[in-house]
């Protein structure tokens, strides 16, 4: 039950703390650039699929702004509950759930790439931030994989 | 870098693999050339490590001599056509050669486009941002049938005949061969490699390492792959990264190894510290074997990927922890406890030098990936099995009056209230073995129980994706759990009004509970809705193109009558069609 999952099951060495305002303000006046460039990286893509080009650019926006929020409070679980509706809505598309750590992987690391040009502690912010973000995938989805199973049981 | 010039990376790596005693692969980087090619010999005698052997002398030879104003499919072409006759005339010449000849899979690349031809099942495959792409079809007796229908690509995986090639280069003095182009952007990465790799290496590992490992390492980590996955055969690769090579993450990667290779012995402690050896994963090792074997083999990946700038050897390792322990009873959790483990232990081993910390908390990214992937490979086949099982119920929708859900969350509910909702909740509960479909039923009466009774932290926005799930919109997947909600809801209603409590508090409770449960409907909807966006998209997207193609198709009728009239007036001025007539032209 997704009300269970709160910042105080991760590992607190592990946990994405509120970051000083100087990364989140930098992670913000880069979140134009990122997003650029993972459109482009999206465009490279030319037909093989996925959201067509303004809901891909909806849906990159709303996780920059959730990954920006969850920067700036540590607060894991709108940036959870945000992250299981992407993961339905892409799953919803068609797209197999390993198809979300694909995009994940490209987006975060783009972004710790972008980062490092923001200095070490934005850096290091936003790897804590990739390293959360994958976990809380593979926890809802882990989630769902035990309900299914469940579920399964019982028919 | 001028237009269309394209700095590339070639780097190859060959072995004779774990079961033969030569190496009859053979393979050729000619920077000067551009020209990039693997040859699979066979034949007996070491005559396969002969054919190979003249192929490459051949293909070489022949494209040097003939560097014209050929195109490069004539040219790779008629270097293949020749090498085939020189390996038939010697074939012929000795009998102890009879029979011998080689695959082709060469690449030559002029600017940014790469001319891929190819003869045998050695294969090339285009890596990029977007995934990895086949570029060959092998010529071999299975893909024949494959390519016509009369088999599956599963059957084909034990068909008697599936290494039996229908082309190679010394069968006959000239044989068919396949070309094509692509064209190269920065970051591509071409791969040509024998069929030691595709024939061991399963095609997602390939990919993975094809798409990480950097441009120095990606030749040798397959060979590597193909070695782990069995080496039955030689293995060749050769990768072609195109754009500028990036030393100074390479030469940064050999730093932060050693930086972390200093680290040991803090890690193994943090580890210890941690409570690895407690865990039920390590039942079977003593406390010390336990850190030095789990804990030591994680630190050794780390490190192996820091120096080579990949993430391969972190990712097996994970890959390997979740598919031993994920199929068994609170495998995940027992999973989730090692790799936290092990990342805190990481992470507070590097916090001190952040490059290393970033390069570490990366890696610890991939290893969550490596299960995630783990669990969404399970939950696909548990999905279909659900779905499958589902079909075979008679899942009629229910018919349940709606009760309005008017105004019901403007203040706190009171003590008597409180105390109507939770006893409500236990008897929903309790009449959940006979609805059917109980987990999904249950969470539903939870999630609406702590709506109507303002539990701090409830909030639809939460609730409804844990119900949603990862459901397709299909309505084998999506009835199901509108019909759930429905029930649980009923039943939960029905438990608000079956209680003792006085009609106001019963009244105000149904009010909550109803409205709460209408908040989880629409919940669900939304990211209903959400999934369906990109659906309507297209086809909005769809219904315009359709519509300007009409506009179109409108114009240019409108024209060719136009030309009608025109055509007719020329023919005969007093023909000419009045307003109305139609004109036939072919």
């Amino acid at each position: 039950m997704i009300m269970s999952r709160r910042s105080d099951d991760i590992p607190s060495a592990l946990a994405v703390r509120p970051a000083s305002e100087l990364p989140c303000d930098v992670f913000d006046a880069l979140r134009p650039a990122l997003l650029e460039r993972l459109i482009a990286l999206r465009g490279g893509d030319g037909d093989a699929g996925g959201a067509p080009g303004a809901v891909a650019r909806a849906q990159l926006e709303a996780l920059l702004c959730h990954m920006g929020d969850f920067l700036r409070t540590g607060d894991d679980r709108p940036y959870c509950a945000f992250l299981a509706r992407w993961m339905a809505a892409v799953v919803g598309d068609g797209a197999p759930p390993t198809a979300l750590f694909s995009s994940l992987r490209t987006l975060c690391e783009e972004a710790v790439e972008l980062a490092e040009t923001g200095g070490d502690e934005l850096a290091l912010a936003v790897a804590r931030l990739h390293l959360a973000s994958a976990r809380i995938l593979v926890e809802v989805l882990a989630r769902e994989h035990r309900r299914t199973l469940r579920l399964s049981a019982e028919l | 870098m001028a237009g269309d010039e394209m700095t590339t990376t070639a780097v190859g790596a060959s072995h004779k693999g774990r079961v033969r005693e030569h190496n009859e692969d053979r393979m050729v980087i000619d920077e000067a050339l551009g020209l990039y090619a693997v040859f699979d010999g066979m034949g007996g005698h070491n005559a396969g490590e002969v054919a190979s052997r003249m192929a490459a002398d051949v293909v070489c030879a022949h494209l040097r001599v003939n560097a014209s104003r050929r195109s490069p499919q004539r040219r790779l072409e008629a270097a293949f056509q020749a090498a085939s006759a020189a390996i038939c005339n010697e074939a012929a010449r000795d009998p102890e050669r009879a029979g011998m000849g080689t695959t082709a899979i060469a690449c030559l690349i002029a600017g940014k486009v790469a001319t891929v031809a190819h003869v045998g099942d050695s294969r090339a495959y285009m890596v990029n941002h977007s995934g990895v792409h086949q570029l060959t079809r092998d010529h071999t007796i299975v893909a024949d049938l494959i390519a016509k229908g009369q088999i599956s690509v599963a059957e084909a995986e034990y068909h008697p005949a599936r290494s039996v090639l229908s082309r190679n280069l010394g069968a006959l003095p000239r044989t068919r061969v396949d070309t094509r182009q692509v064209t190269l952007e920065p970051g591509d990465r071409l791969l040509l490699c024998s069929d030691g790799l595709t024939g061991y290496a399963p095609l997602d590992a390939i990919s993975r390492t094809a798409m990480h490992a950097p441009a120095s390492a990606v030749a040798s980590d397959l060979v590597q792959l193909a070695l782990r996955c069995g080496g039955g055969d030689n293995v060749t690769v050769i990768a072609v990264t195109a754009g500028e090579p990036r030393p100074a993450r390479e030469v940064a990667g050999a730093a932060l190894e050693s930086m972390w290779r200093g680290r040991r012995a803090g890690f193994l402690a943090a580890a210890e510290l941690g409570g690895l050896a407690d865990s039920p994963i390590c039942a079977i090792l003593s406390p010390e074997e336990a850190i030095a074997i789990v804990a030591g083999n994680f630190f050794d990946a780390v490190a192996a990927d820091l120096e080579r700038g990949g993430l391969a050897h972190v990712w097996s390792f994970a890959e390997n922890l979740a598919s031993g322990w994920l199929d068994q009873d609170a495998g995940f959790d027992l999973v989730r406890g090692v790799l936290d483990i092990a990342a805190t232990a990481a992470e507070d081993a590097s916090r001190d030098e952040p490059p290393l910390c970033i390069a570490v908390l990366r890696l610890l990214a991939a290893a969550e990936m490596a299960v995630g992937s783990q669990i969404a490979d399970r939950m696909a086949h548990a999905s279909a099995a659900l779905v499958a099982a589902r079909k075979s119920e008679d899942a009629a929708f229910s018919d349940h009056p709606t009760i309005p859900a008017y105004s019901a969350r403007d203040s706190a509910p009171s003590p008597e209230v409180t105390a109507c909702l939770t006893a409500a909740r236990e008897v929903a509960h309790q009449a959940l073995p006979d609805l059917g479909l109980a987990t999904d039923a249950s969470e539903c009466i939870d999630f609406a129980h702590e709506l109507a009774s303002d539990a701090p932290g409830a909030d639809p926005a939460v609730f409804c994706p844990a119900l949603f799930g990862t459901r397709r919109l299909s309505e084998t997947e999506l009835s199901p759990l509108c019909d759930v909600l429905d029930r649980a809801r009923a039943a939960h209603m029905r438990a608000v009004r079956d209680h003792h409590a006085s009609p106001e508090v019963r009244c105000a409770a149904l009010r909550r509970v109803a409205a709460a449960h209408s908040a989880l409907f629409a919940g669900v909807g939304v990211i209903a809705c959400d999934a369906m966006a990109p659906i309507t998209t297209s086809l909005q997207e769809l219904l315009d193109e359709t519509r300007a193609m009409r506009a179109e198709l409108r114009d240019n009728e409108a024209s060719l009558l136009a030309l009608g009239r025109e055509i007719a007036a020329l023919g005969d001025p007093d023909l000419e069609p009045a307003d109305g007539d139609t004109v036939v032209t072919r």
